[in-house]
């Protein structure tokens, strides 16, 4: 499974007053079982770089190939795209409308053609895997809290066992916990079977620990495309675009400022902890 | 997909139609509506196309902008156009089996597809140069002495202009919700009446919800502010007129002077 960007641009409102141009000539390609991370500033446009990879919005110039076919074919079956790449929005409450909890997350897999059944144990599991409290499963969607119309959301795109799945900063409104669980959930998705996952996220620190690559939104176009380590190396760049690196990456740049022999870039607390072990043991510690 | 409407829409740009009070241009509009539907001769027609492509080429609005809003109302022109056309009693000049276009027939039709076209190319004309704000602070403003016989203007006018701030708010959140639910395999284009119009509820409950949520939001919001009505509410950029105003009017005025002549010939 693989998606391919070719020098894809669009612009919102276009021949308008309003003319915003939110993705500007991006070529990408994300390949099979990939665990990829998507920042950027406020206004980036990642948003809208991730609704191409659907086929819910157009490319205003460029293509879009997914296992090599053309989406934007006439005969393409854009619907059966979208089941296979699954989609969690920024605001999970645009799509919360029926009676109760389950029957919301039962809608996808019911349009997926399932039978009722099936459809019914997907729901149970999708519920489950994000630890969905069972008491409120026959609630309105509406009665909920922020975090838990979140994980009701999110629950119902997993119903639909996409191949890809991407989220749009799943973690905001939850607690740390939630955000810990979801993300550790997400990570036994990618490892178990083999899912392409594309993870939006203003946080450093959840990219780095969690992602195998990183592609940096800069006002439309791919600022920065690679592993962890090599995007967090530009610390600078990064800070000029309004982003910045983890923690524990402004850690080890300030040792090594101190004229600590530090090697490499650490991105996570634990490669941190696995440096600053081995610089101890080498007695490189002492100033 | 739902992003063209195109209804109350503003387009900026730097004109002199822009610049005028909204006052002159909701009393311009009055006239003109007025105008448009009093004249009858061909004459009196010629001097308010002359007077609305002037108006038009002056206001640097594409054109395309005005046209939009005509397309809603195509298929009423036809049938209303040919229904005067062939139903109207006078003297034949056209026959072809049992259809008869007379002369006054030709001319109704005419003389009412000229009146939509124009009403609809000039109003939009309007609140395509003034924003929303200008236009209900004008209507308030005109309207301010009605208050006295106790009609609540400035709540209308409120009222008005949120309803004209939340169109643009809610054809974005429809949007967004259209496509939260497409990503879950929703289909609205194919099947029966029956079908489709089920496929719209994940659309409906959404945006009903989100509807009820901010406006709750709204009126919180403005009483955390201190909005208390119209009693004693001052503005910060009060409506004054200027030279360039006083010259509308007087525009106006000499443009509903020529009709009337025209019309007394
Ligand atoms: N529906 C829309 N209509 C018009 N312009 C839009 C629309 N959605 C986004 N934009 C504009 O496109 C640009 C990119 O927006 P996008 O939502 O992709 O950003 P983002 O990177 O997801 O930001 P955030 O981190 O705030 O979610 C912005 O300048 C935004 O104003
Ligand atoms: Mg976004």
């Amino acid at each position: 499974m693989s998606i391919i960007l070719d020098h894809v641009t669009y612009t919102y409102s276009a021949g308008t007053a309003y003319e915003v141009k939110a993705l500007d000539d991006v070529s990408l390609k994300l390949s099979d079982g990939e665990f990829i991370g998507i920042i950027g500033h406020t206004g980036s446009g990642k948003s809208t770089l991730i609704q191409h990879l659907n086929g819910l919005l157009k490319a205003t110039s460029g293509a879009i190939y997914f296992n090599g076919q053309d989406i934007y074919d006439k005969d393409f079956d854009l619907k059966g795209l979208r089941t296979r790449v699954g989609m969690v929005f920024q605001y999970p409450e645009h799509q919360l409308f029926e009676t109760t909890v389950f029957e919301d997350v039962k809608y996808g897999p019911k349009n997926q053609g399932l039978s009722d059944k099936e459809a019914t144990n997907r729901a149970f599991d999708a519920l489950s895997a994000v630890n969905f409290p069972d008491e409120y499963f026959d609630q309105s969607p509406f009665e909920l809290s922020g975090g838990q119309k979140r994980r009701a959301a999110i629950a119902g795109v997993l119903a639909m066992e996409p191949d890809v799945l991407i989220l749009d900063e799943p973690t905001a409104g939850l607690d740390p916990k939630g955000q810990r669980d979801l993300l550790t959930l997400i990570r036994r998705m990618h490892k178990e079977s083999e899912r392409t996952i594309i993870l939006v996220s203003h946080s450093m620190e959840d990219v780095a620990e969690y992602v195998d690559r990183i592609i940096v939104m800069d006002d439309g176009k791919v600022f920065l495309d690679g592993t962890p380590e090599t995007v967090f190396s530009h610390v600078t760049e990064l800070e000029e675009r309004g982003l910045a690196v983890p923690q524990v990456t402004y850690l080890m740049e300030e040792l090594k400022g101190r004229g600590i022999p530090v090697e490499g870039h650490a991105t996570t607390l634990k490669s941190a902890k696995e440096e600053i072990l081995r610089l101890s043991r080498a007695g490189a510690l002492h100033v | 997909m739902f992003r063209e409407i195109t209804l109350g829409q503003y387009y900026p740009a730097d004109s002199i139609l822009h610049r005028l009070d909204p006052r002159v241009k909701l009393f311009g509009t009055l006239i003109y509506i007025i105008v448009l539907f009093v004249a009858s001769e061909p004459i009196s027609f010629g001097v308010i196309t002359a007077a609305l492509v002037a108006v038009i080429l002056i206001s640097k609005v594409p054109f395309s902008y005005m046209t939009k809003g005509l397309s809603g109302i195509v298929m009423l022109l036809v049938i209303a156009g040919i229904f005067n056309l062939f139903m109207t009693p006078g003297i034949p000049i056209f026959t072809w089996g049992p259809l008869t276009i007379t002369d006054i027939g030709l001319k109704n039709a005419a003389t009412m597809v000229i009146r939509m076209v124009y009403l609809i190319v000039g109003t939009s004309l309007m609140t395509l140069t003034t924003t929303p704000n200008q236009l209900t602070d004008g209507l308030e403003r005109s309207m301010r002495h009605m208050s006295k016989l106790g009609l609540p203007v400035h709540e209308i006018a409120m009222m008005m202009s949120i309803a004209l701030r939340f169109i643009p708010i809610l054809v974005e959140e429809t949007d967004k919700i259209m496509k939260a639910q497409m990503a879950r395999g929703a289909d609205f284009e194919s099947g029966g009446i029956i079908k489709r119009t089920k496929a719209m509820v994940p659309i409906l409950v959404p945006l009903f919800v989100s509807a009820f949520r901010r406006a709750s939001d709204l009126a919180m919001a403005m009483e955390a502010r201190c909005y208390h009505g119209g009693e004693g509410r001052t503005k910060m950029k009060p409506l004054t007129y200027t030279a360039l105003d006083r010259v509308a009017y007087l525009v106006i005025l000499v443009f509903l002077a020529v009709i009337i002549v025209l019309a007394l010939m």
